[in-house]
């Protein structure tokens, strides 16, 4: 037992059999359940997701003349820390100060402009935003959790998941592997009660999650985090998977929704991008990529063609999930496993599972690696994103 | 000997019919890929490692399923037969109509055999086209099946690792290796298989210039390596050579001259990815007298090109008699969402069912696959 924070235990392919087996599968699976729980037939919110984060500049004009109700039009840009957002205003300190937590992110971002000149992608000054980050949330997250005495050990594992949320600052991209930490996270705080899960609403859950997509996709934006998921056109999305589920949990129980063959038009778009995460995802698409809906993401094209129920569209997306996301090695060779909140341990024998780790991978931050697939590496000079060898990823350089 | 049977022209008018006057275009059946790959294997047995190709040429960069944007490279720099064309690889991948960009580059190799020419980028090989999307779009577009992606990955086996142009320069898919001096130990390789780890065969497709460095260093790709000026001015002093063409990199402008145009990157796939928003190029090389007029290489040569078409300051950094043709994304990839006409993707020419003569099997075609988590 050493207070060093969670570690890195799956190397290779074959350390993926060990993670099925573990306290740690098992427990992301619990929290996701929980999560589902909480936001079916939920909305979020109004006055946490950025509706300007996810429209084209040009079209923001129309996007605010939607039925909303109560939303404070001018507030939702800037950063709406303000009483603006729901009636009733009883959430406890914790989920108000994660809350203010990503306001106090998003000011980083404003005092982090991107380096300007001839570069595309991932933009240098995403790696100050990082180093502001590490320097600033241990002490922030404590002040808003204000753990116990003994739990300095759970503060400091709770810390790794959420810095590692952000995406990585070594190779600036981000992906769904870094989607799974905010879950992590959230399920800690759960775990822990730092959150009171029997209190908790769908709307707070909303709400959390809806904050971070709003910082990361800021992050992607502002820093251009890189693009290409590892199938191009053929993935589900260039950076998120989660935020399909949680958004088709959403739908899936509720009376009002909107028919899953609907959801592509430009006005069911623009109604449901601010209360619904699925299509404020697909807003996001359309904020960032030109071209035909079908040709640049086929796969959530087709399921808006051959699907009609969102229960279903919600169970594909967990089968998905299983599969692309904590099924491959790509990702979740950087979730790592700490004493306490998630284990490398066997779920039935309560054993610590096998680690090999490869004498070349120490340093996992010196890697070329991928998350959400092909993020492309960076060149030394000029930036520019590029292909890496499959049998590199998650490696450091070859030997040679 | 391999005795090839070739495919009647006629044939190969049809195959390009299909792919080029369809929006979309109609993919082959998977019948006729094969037939396709295997005429052109055949014929690819007899090319040289690196062939020598002559000047006036068009070289086009990488691609990456971008089939729209490759029409347009035929609208700007002219089509085969009229304009000669290198390809330097990376044909699928990424995009969309990886299927049909790799369809049609095969048919037009093998309908004009002396004016297209394809050479192998990392891409072509099994195990990045696995990883990259080729694999998922044909399983996607040909009913579960991964035939036409094995046969497709088969040929790649069979194309060429470069060429000389004019003897002078040097083009490849990526970059140079520190195995390899001499062009004879390229012309050496037994290139008839899957691109290796590592070896001379493997950084002539992964390798990247760098300006920073004067020798070799290991690239962060985890494959190829960085090469510095030292390396290119020793390899092109060795062998003869002026300069070295290539692609594999993306520049936001579209191309990008290092070392004074001693080695130039040419990309064409424009908004790649359908966001990045960079322009991409073809690079026209009209000829190769470098000696002829004012001596110097990459000074003044609007003497002796069309007018107009290059400036007497050289702002693309080429040599004399070369020209990139910068060139955006073509109008199929704009009809966007905000103008709504493919805000749900809705193509109305997708009924493929017409009553010609590929007609029946796409009448037979399911719907695509890639849905089974969801049914």
């Amino acid at each position: 037992m050493s207070a060093t924070g969670p570690t890195k235990k799956i190397f290779d392919q074959s350390d993926l059999a060990s993670f099925r087996r573990s306290l740690a599968y098992t427990g992301l699976h619990q929290v996701l359940g929980k999560v589902i729980e909480k936001v079916r037939s939920q909305d979020v919110p109004s006055g946490y997701l950025d509706a300007t984060l996810v429209t084209r500049d040009g079209v923001r004009a129309i996007t605010r003349t939607k039925l909303e109700g109560p939303i404070k039009e001018d507030v939702v840009a800037d950063s709406p820390v303000d009483s603006g957002r729901t009636p009733e205003d009883n959430h406890g300190p914790v989920f108000d100060g994660v809350i203010a937590l990503f306001d106090k992110l998003q000011g980083l971002i404003d005092e982090t402009p991107p380096l300007k000149g001839p570069r595309r992608f991932g933009n240098m000054a995403c790696r100050e935003w990082h180093e502001k980050v590490k320097a600033n949330i241990g002490p922030w997250l404590q002040q808003v959790l204000n753990p116990a005495d003994n739990q300095s050990e759970l503060l400091l594992e709770l810390k790794y998941y959420l810095e590692n949320s952000f995406g990585s600052q070594v190779r600036l991209d981000y992906g769904t592997g870094h989607e799974l930490s905010y879950l992590a996270f959230i399920g800690g705080l759960i775990d822990f009660k730092f959150l009171d899960y029997e209190t908790l609403t769908g709307a707070q859950v909303l709400a959390l999650f809806s904050k971070y997509y709003d910082l990361v996709r800021r992050l992607i934006l502002d820093y251009n985090l890189e693009p290409a998921g590892s199938h191009g056109v053929w993935g589900l999305d260039d950076h998120f998977h989660l935020i399909y589920i949680l958004g088709a949990a959403q739908f899936s129980t509720s009376n009002i929704s909107p028919p899953v063959s609907q959801v592509l038009t430009g006005q069911m778009v623009n109604t449901y991008k601010s209360t619904n995460l699925y299509v404020n995802a697909i807003a996001f698409i359309f904020k960032i990529k030109l071209g035909p809906f079908n040709e640049h993401s086929p796969i959530l094209y087709d399921i808006h063609t051959a699907v009609h129920l969102w229960s279903k569209v919600l169970q594909g997306l967990l089968k998905m999930y299983e599969v692309e996301v904590l099924g491959k090695f790509p990702v979740v060779q950087h979730f790592w496993f700490g004493e306490i909140l998630y284990l490398w341990k066997d779920r039935q024998t309560g054993r610590e599972l096998p680690v090999n780790p490869r004498s070349d991978d120490k340093e996992d931050s010196e890697e070329v690696g991928f998350i959400n697939g092909t993020r492309g590496v960076n060149t030394t000079r000029s930036n520019i994103s590029m292909t890496a060898a499959p049998w590199a990823m998650g490696r450091s350089q070859p030997k040679r | 000997m391999t005795v090839s049977f070739s495919i009647p022209t006629s044939d190969l008018d049809y195959c390009l019919e299909q792919l080029l006057d369809h929006k979309p275009p109609k993919i082959l059946p998977p019948e006729t890929v094969q037939q396709l790959c295997h005429t052109l294997k055949t014929q690819l047995l007899g090319v040289p490692n690196i062939m020598h190709l002559q000047s006036p040429i068009s070289v086009v960069g990488d691609i990456h399923g971008q089939y729209h944007d490759l029409l347009e490279i035929f609208q700007i720099g002219g089509s085969p037969p009229t304009t000669n064309y290198l390809f330097l690889g990376d044909y699928v991948d990424r995009g969309y109509y990886s299927v049909e960009t790799i369809s049609l580059l095969i048919t037009l190799k093998l309908r004009y055999p002396d004016r297209v020419f394809l050479i192998r980028g990392n891409h072509e090989s099994r195990t990045i086209t696995t990883n990259y999307g080729f694999y998922s779009e044909i399983l996607n577009k040909y009913n579960g099946s991964a035939d036409v992606w094995s046969w497709i990955t088969d040929l790649f086996d069979y194309l060429p690792l470069g060429a000389t142009i004019d003897g002078k320069i040097f083009a490849a898919h990526g970059g140079l290796s520190p195995s390899c001096q001499q062009l004879d130990q390229i012309r050496a390789i037994d290139r008839f298989k899957e691109i290796p780890h590592d070896g001379i065969m493997a950084d002539l497709v992964w390798s990247d210039p760098d300006t920073e460095i004067m020798d070799f260093k290991l690239s962060p790709r985890g494959a190829g390596y960085l090469f510095g000026l030292d390396v290119i001015n020793k390899f092109c002093h060795d062998n003869d050579l002026v300069q070295m063409i290539r692609a594999h990199q993306l520049c936001n402008e579209g191309f990008t001259s290092y070392w004074n145009g001693k080695c130039l990157t040419v990309w064409s796939a424009p908004n790649y990815c359908y966001r990045c928003g960079n322009k991409a190029s073809i690079l026209e090389i009209l000829h190769s007298n470098y000696d002829s007029k004012n001596g110097s290489k990459t000074s003044d040569n609007s003497f002796d090109d069309p007018p107009g078409k290059l400036r007497s300051s050289n702002p693309q950094g080429v040599l004399p008699g070369q020209y990139f043709n910068i060139f955006e994304a073509s109008p199929e990839n704009d009809e966007d969402t905000i103008s709504g006409k493919s805000v749900n993707g809705i193509n109305t020419d997708i009924n493929y069912a017409g009553s010609d003569f590929f007609g029946s099997y796409f009448q037979e075609r399911p719907k695509r696959q890639h849905i089974e988590y969801f049914l």
